[in-house]
């Protein structure tokens, strides 16, 4: 599994895991809401009757599942149930003198004593409304200079709201475990074709780079045969530039493929020093093709790395500003945050946004001043270098200027 | 100077064979390890060089069959992971990657000979 199918899947767990512990989260708060507005309206109608329940007496001709006026929400499953004088465990306590004396009104729970009941209600006196003891509701109000205590238990209630929960979160976890395996499914179907093409572009890579290397090494001898035979010309000069352009490449494509390995010996490696010196070295090449260099590069930056791998990311990143700049460029290296941060910018005729595809093998943004373009695998082979290293590398274009960052 | 030069690819072999004949000396060439073997029973050489790929003979025995015979190897190696293969193997004296130019080659032969003893002599440079 690589890395962006393994990104995938994470993501696209953490996703589902959102969506659905929101769903769940909804559901379960408006159920808890609709429980505690169901015990409301019961502390209600009992504050409506002077803190009892009166039996009703007289049941009604026909149930009504379907309410007739607003607040008969559940017909005879709801609080208005004529049942519910018999079914409700709830005690009343009225107090008078500004709470110094109680009267029981109503007592009809056997959880607690009538003494401790007093003493309960006592303490909810300054209180309004709400949950008291987990799943006792209370309601305090007053009628005349007498305040009422009312408090009924809603366990029995809240039971399947709890079992929902439960299920909820058992049912999420399920899913989730689900999810997970169809994600397998699913990420290797989307990622097969990708990977596929990965490993026909390596086996390209692969392939050029040998195939390449010895018909190199004898179109050089034959030249060199064909300039001892008939003295060097034009056309043997242009065969041996271009064999050192192939040669060139296909170093690039041996080291690019050699990096991937990930074989690689690190060291502590002067940066400031490669950089400085692949700048130098270079120099007279910005000038001559009337670029003006500046760099600012911070003196003895080290870092951990594949000593020959930095000295390459240097190289490139100088060759490539000195290829592609049309009259600018700047270099910078500094530390930031504990990290090595190298900066190179360059005026660059290319629209403005992202361009992150100049890491990607093969490709060319833009044409070289000089008509001689590169193979595309100078950045490519930096990206390979830094992600090796764990490090990041973005480039974009903003403002007409080609910014790529690398972060070690 | 007798040299040996062996390789599977034939363009190659006759290339380098007439620019080293023009330049170092006699050279006698080989596209399998088993005309190497064949060819190190009935004749002598200064210096060998092998492409690390014949087909026929392995290359760890086609080195220590020539090392034997104090012959100086130098190997050509195709690929860069090749290079990490053949340090397994006996040792070659020196090793030259693909693509190398006429120069280069000329130049490993030269100091392989020097470095093994057997480099060009006073007598041979007046010649």
């Amino acid at each position: 599994m690589n890395k962006a199918e393994k990104k995938f899947r994470i993501y696209a767990i953490l996703v589902i895991f959102v969506l659905l512990t929101v769903l769940l989260a909804v559901i379960n708060t408006v159920n808890f809401t609709m429980a505690a507005e169901d015990a409301d309206r019961l502390t209600q109608a009992i504050s409506e009757r002077q803190g009892s329940f009166e039996p009703v007496g007289n049941f009604p001709s026909e149930l009504q599942f379907m309410p007739k006026d607003k607040d008969f929400r559940m017909g005879p499953m709801g609080p208005d149930s004529p049942e519910m004088n018999a079914s409700l465990r709830y005690f009343t306590i009225a107090f008078t003198d500004k709470g110094e004396k109680a009267e029981t009104v109503a007592f009809n729970i056997s959880a607690v004593t009538e003494e401790d009941a007093r003493e309960w209600a006592k303490q909810l006196l300054k209180e309004k409304a709400g949950w008291s003891r987990g799943t006792y509701r209370y309601r305090v109000y007053k009628k005349g200079g007498t305040t009422y205590v009312t408090v009924i238990d809603q366990g029995r209630e809240l039971l399947p709201s709890y079992r929902i929960l439960i299920i909820s979160a058992g049912g999420e976890a399920l899913c989730l475990i689900i999810a997970w395996f169809v994600l397998q499914i699913i990420s290797r179907k989307i990622y097969a074709p990708i990977e596929e093409a990965d490993r026909k572009q390596r086996n390209f890579i692969k392939n050029a780079n040998k195939e390449f290397r010895v018909p190199l090494t004898v179109i050089s001898g034959n030249t060199e045969l064909t300039e001892r035979k008939y003295g060097p010309d034009d056309q043997t000069r242009s065969t041996r530039r271009q064999i050192e352009k192939m040669n060139e490449l296909v170093e690039k494509l041996g080291t690019t493929r050699i990096f991937e390995d990930e074989d690689m010996q690190t060291a502590e490696v002067p940066v400031s020093e490669y950089l400085l010196a692949a700048l130098e070295e270079n120099k007279e090449k910005f000038s001559s093709r009337g670029v003006e260099l500046g760099y600012d590069i911070a003196p003895d930056i080290k870092l951990a790395a594949a000593p020959e791998a930095v000295k390459r990311i240097a190289d490139e990143l100088v060759c490539n500003a000195l290829k592609y700049s049309v009259s600018k460029a700047d270099f910078t290296l500094k530390e930031e945050n504990g990290h090595v941060l190298i900066e190179t910018k360059n005026d660059a005729d290319l629209p403005d946004g992202p361009a992150d595809q100049v890491f990607d093998r093969f490709t060319v943004l833009q044409n070289a001043g000089d008509g001689e373009n590169g193979a595309g695998l100078g950045l490519a082979y930096v990206k390979e270098v830094v992600k090796a290293h764990k490090g990041r590398a973005s480039a974009e274009v903003k403002d007409g200027t080609f910014i790529l960052r690398i972060t070690l | 100077m007798k040299i040996l030069l062996a390789s599977p690819k034939r363009d190659l072999l006759e290339c380098y064979k007439a620019l080293f004949e023009a330049d170092l000396g006699q050279t006698v060439t080989a596209f399998d390890g088993a005309q190497v073997l064949s060819l190190l029973k009935t004749e002598e050489f200064e210096i060998a060089v092998l492409d690390s790929e014949l087909p026929r003979v392995g290359y760890g025995r086609l080195v220590t069959q020539i090392k034997e015979r104090k012959i100086p190897v130098i190997a050509l190696i195709n690929e860069p992971e090749n290079v990490r293969r053949c340090r397994n193997e006996p040792q070659a004296d020196a090793y030259l990657s693909y693509p190398f130019n006429y120069a280069e080659i000329k130049s490993v032969i030269t100091k392989t000979l020097e470095n093994t003893g057997k480099g060009p002599t006073a007598a041979d440079e007046n010649e």
